[in-house]
C-alpha cells in the first residue's frame, strides 16, 4: 500500500464581515491506494469544503492554508491552475451529490464523457466513445449505445449518478473524492450505486475519500472513518473501532440518535440527543469545540489544547477524558 | 373496536398529460384504487420510491387535490362535502424542507398566527398568547416570536412549522419527509417531539417517509406503496419482522444500519424503473420481482387479506394462484 494523499494542516477561513470564519481547522490526515475513507459529519462540519480544499475548487472567496498537501508522494499545494486542472478529471475525479445539478443539460450524456477523455488523452473521437460506451456498460446501464445519444433529463437519478460515477472514471484516476453521492437517491437505488462503487473502487485498485452525513454509509462502505464536527477531526480510526468503541462524546452522541432498526424489541423508546448547537465558526476557538454540548464536559475542556488520545490500530480522538473513561460513560448509556 | 378516523376508499388519481403537438395524451396513473384505514391516537408509515405516488396520496387526504375516483373520509364524513376551512381544521400537513414551506418575510408569531387569523379566531392578543402556548409545546423559546425564519436554525424551523400545523389543533397530521432535510442530531429531537405531541395531544399521524429507521422507530403500522398501489399494509412490528411482499423485502433489505460487519446488502431489483406512463401488464412489480412467476405476467393479483389483520397483494400467497401455477 502506498500513500495516495497525504494532507497536513489543512485549514480553510472564509473573511467575513463580522470576522474570520474557520470552515477547516489543522486537519491531517491520509488515504491509502486501494482503500476507502469515510468522512462524516453534520452539515457545516467542514467536510465538503475539506474536499473541496483537496481539489482546489474552492471558492474566490475562501482562503486555504496547508502545510503539506501530497497525491502520489509529490507537492501540489503549490501547483498553478493549470496544473491543478490538468490532474482534476485525469488522475483525481470528483462525484457530486446532485447529479442532475452537475450535468449539463444541454449536451448529451455522450458529449459529456468524451469531452473528460479527450481532454485529457487527446485522440481520436471513436476512442472516446469506445472508453464510454465500455464505462457505461460497467456501471450497469443497459444499452450504452443508445445512451450516449441522451440528455441528463432523460434518465432517471439512479442512472444519472452511474454517469457521473462513469465520468469520474474515464481516466482511470488514482483517487476519486465522492461527496454524498447517493443522499439523493432512494434506498434501493442507494444500495445499488454503493455496490457498484465498492466494486469498482476494488477492481481499479483506486483510492476513495467518500463523503457523507448517515453513518450506515460509512458504515458499511468504509475501510477508515474520519469524525468530523466544527472543522475539525474529533476522532478517526478503522471502521470496526469507531461503531464497536467510540471515544470521543460526539461520535458516541451520533450514534446514539440513530433510530435503531430490526432488532429494537421496544417500539416507541426516546431517541438519544445531543442537547444544544453548533458552536460559531467565526474566530479563534480555545479548548474543545464540542464542549458546550458535551454531556462529560468539566472546566478543563474548556482551557485546556486537547491532547491526541491514541489507542492501537490508528484510532485517535481528540478529547481529555481517558479511553476507559469514555468507553464507560457510552456502555452505560447504551444498555 | 377502535375508532376510525382516516379512511381512503378505492382512491384514484389520474393525469393527463400531452406528448406534444397532433399527438394525443397519454395518461398517468399517480393513484391507483387506495384504500387506507387510520385509527385514532396511532401512526401510519407510509414508504416507497419516488415517484409512487406517496405524495399525490397525501395531497389527496389533504383535499388539496381532487380524486378522479374514490372519496376520503374524515370521522366517516367525506371530505368532499366540506368546505376548505373545516377540512383545515381537522388535517394539517408539515412539510419536508421547512425552509421553503415558511414565509423568509414574515415573524414567527405570524407564522404560527396565520391559520388563526384565516379562522378568524380571537382577537390579536388572544392569538398571540395562543402563539406562545405553542412555541412552549414544541419546545421553542419565546423570544423567538419575533425572529423571521432565516435567523432560526433548521431544527427550530422544523419546530416553527409543527406549530403552525398543530395552531388549529388538528385530529391528523400529515407528516412528509418532516426530517430528511434535518441533521441526525436534530432528527433525533424532532422525533421525540413528534411522539411527545402525539401523547400529550392524542394525535394521528400518516407519517411518509423514505428512511425505513424512522418509520420503524415511529409507526403502528405500516403501508407499502409501489406504483400507486399499496402492496403490503400490516402491524409496523410484524412488517419489519417478517415482511411478505419481495418488494418490502428487498426495501427492508436496503437498509443500512450503522453495522460494518454486514457490509452491503444484494438488491435482487433491477436497475430500470418502470415508466408510470406505460404500467406492465398483470403485477406491477414483476419485471422488478426475482420471485416472479408466469402468472405474475399476465394477471394482476387481487388483494388478498395479510398478516395482522393487514392485506396484502401478490400472487406467491394467493393459493389459488400457486395451484394454477
Amino acid at each position: 500500500m502506498t500513500r495516495m494523499l497525504e494532507v497536513e494542516q489543512l485549514n480553510v477561513r472564509f473573511s467575513l464581515a463580522n470576522g474570520v470564519l474557520h470552515a477547516v481547522r489543522d486537519v491531517s490526515f491520509h488515504v491509502e491506494s486501494n482503500e476507502i475513507l469515510g468522512i462524516v459529519g453534520e452539515s457545516g462540519c467542514g467536510k465538503s469544503m475539506t474536499a473541496l480544499a483537496i481539489m482546489d475548487l474552492l471558492s474566490r472567496r475562501a482562503k486555504r492554508q496547508v502545510s503539506s498537501l501530497k497525491f502520489c508522494e509529490q507537492e501540489i499545494a503549490h501547483l498553478s491552475f493549470r496544473k491543478m486542472s490538468k490532474l482534476r478529471g485525469d488522475r483525481m475525479a470528483m462525484i457530486f451529490q446532485e447529479p442532475m445539478t452537475s450535468l449539463n443539460p444541454v449536451y448529451s450524456i455522450g458529449d459529456q464523457l468524451e469531452e473528460v477523455y479527450l481532454r485529457h488523452r487527446g485522440g481520436a473521437r471513436a476512442e472516446a466513445r469506445r472508453r464510454a460506451v465500455s464505462l457505461l456498460d460497467k456501471v450497469g446501464i443497459p444499452a450504452p449505445e443508445q445512451r450516449l445519444r441522451q440528455y441528463p433529463h432523460q434518465l432517471s437519478g439512479g442512472l444519472r449518478q452511474r454517469v457521473m460515477i462513469a465520468m469520474a472514471l474515464m481516466c482511470e484516476p488514482d483517487l476519486i473524492i465522492a461527496d454524498e453521492p447517493t443522499t439523493a437517491l432512494d434506498v434501493t437505488i442507494q444500495a445499488q450505486v454503493l455496490a457498484l462503487l465498492k466494486q469498482l473502487q476494488r477492481e481499479f485498485g483506486m483510492a476513495v475519500i467518500l463523503i457523507t452525513h448517515d453513518l450506515g454509509v460509512v458504515a458499511r462502505m468504509a475501510d477508515r472513518v474520519l469524525v468530523m464536527y466544527a472543522g475539525e477531526i474529533v476522532e478517526s480510526g478503522p471502521t470496526h473501532e469507531i461503531f464497536d468503541n467510540p471515544c470521543h462524546p460526539y461520535t458516541q452522541g451520533l450514534l446514539r440518535c440513530l433510530p435503531r432498526t430490526l432488532d429494537s424489541k421496544e417500539i416507541g423508546v426516546r431517541l438519544g440527543t445531543i442537547p444544544g448547537v453548533v458552536p460559531s465558526l467565526i474566530g479563534e476557538t480555545r479548548g474543545c469545540a464540542f464542549a458546550n454540548r458535551c454531556p462529560h464536559a468539566f472546566d478543563a475542556c474548556e482551557q485546556a489544547t486537547i491532547q491526541n488520545a491514541v489507542s492501537e490500530a490508528g484510532h485517535n480522538y481528540r478529547c481529555v477524558l481517558s479511553v476507559d473513561q469514555s468507553l464507560m460513560h457510552f456502555r452505560e448509556t447504551v444498555e | 373496536m377502535k375508532e376510525v378516523v382516516l379512511e381512503a376508499r378505492e382512491l384514484h388519481r389520474t393525469y393527463h398529460l400531452s406528448r406534444g403537438l397532433m399527438k394525443g395524451r397519454s395518461t398517468l396513473s399517480a393513484v391507483s384504487g387506495i384504500n387506507l384505514q387510520i385509527e385514532r391516537g396511532t401512526v401510519l408509515g407510509l414508504v416507497g420510491e419516488s415517484g409512487c405516488g406517496k405524495s399525490t396520496l397525501a395531497r389527496l387526504l389533504l383535499g388539496l387535490e381532487v380524486p378522479t375516483a374514490g372519496q376520503v373520509l374524515i370521522d366517516g364524513q367525506s371530505i368532499s362535502s366540506m368546505d376548505r376551512l373545516e377540512r383545515a381544521r381537522k388535517i394539517q400537513i408539515i412539510f419536508q424542507d421547512p425552509n421553503s414551506s415558511l414565509n423568509p418575510r414574515k415573524t414567527v408569531l405570524s407564522i404560527v398566527t396565520l391559520p388563526l387569523r384565516i379562522h378568524q379566531i380571537g382577537d390579536r392578543r388572544e392569538r398571540e398568547q395562543r402563539a406562545v402556548e405553542m412555541l412552549d409545546l414544541v419546545g421553542l423559546p419565546r423570544r423567538v416570536l419575533g425572529s423571521l425564519p432565516g435567523d432560526l436554525s433548521g431544527g427550530q424551523r422544523q419546530r416553527v412549522a409543527i406549530a403552525r400545523a398543530l395552531v388549529m389543533r388538528p385530529e391528523i397530521v400529515i407528516c412528509d419527509e418532516p426530517t430528511s432535510a434535518l441533521d441526525v442530531s436534530v432528527q433525533s429531537q424532532i422525533l421525540n417531539l413528534l411522539q411527545d405531541l402525539r401523547d400529550q395531544l392524542g394525535l394521528t399521524y400518516l407519517m411518509i417517509s423514505h428512511n425505513l429507521a424512522v418509520v420503524q422507530h415511529m409507526a403502528t403500522r405500516v403501508a407499502v406503496m409501489y406504483l400507486g398501489r399499496i402492496v403490503e399494509e400490516t402491524d409496523a412490528r410484524t412488517l419489519f419482522a417478517a415482511p411478505q411482499h419481495p418488494y418490502t423485502r428487498i426495501l427492508l433489505n436496503s437498509i443500512l444500519t450503522p453495522e460494518p460487519d454486514k457490509g452491503l446488502p444484494e438488491t435482487a431489483l433491477g436497475v430500470s424503473f418502470p415508466n408510470p406512463l406505460d404500467l406492465p401488464p398483470g403485477c406491477r412489480f414483476h419485471p422488478r420481482c426475482p420471485e416472479a412467476m408466469a402468472v405474475c405476467a399476465s394477471e394482476v393479483p387481487s388483494v388478498i387479506p395479510g398478516q395482522s389483520g393487514g392485506t396484502i397483494e401478490c400472487h406467491l400467497y394467493n393459493d389459488a394462484d400457486r395451484l394454477s401455477r
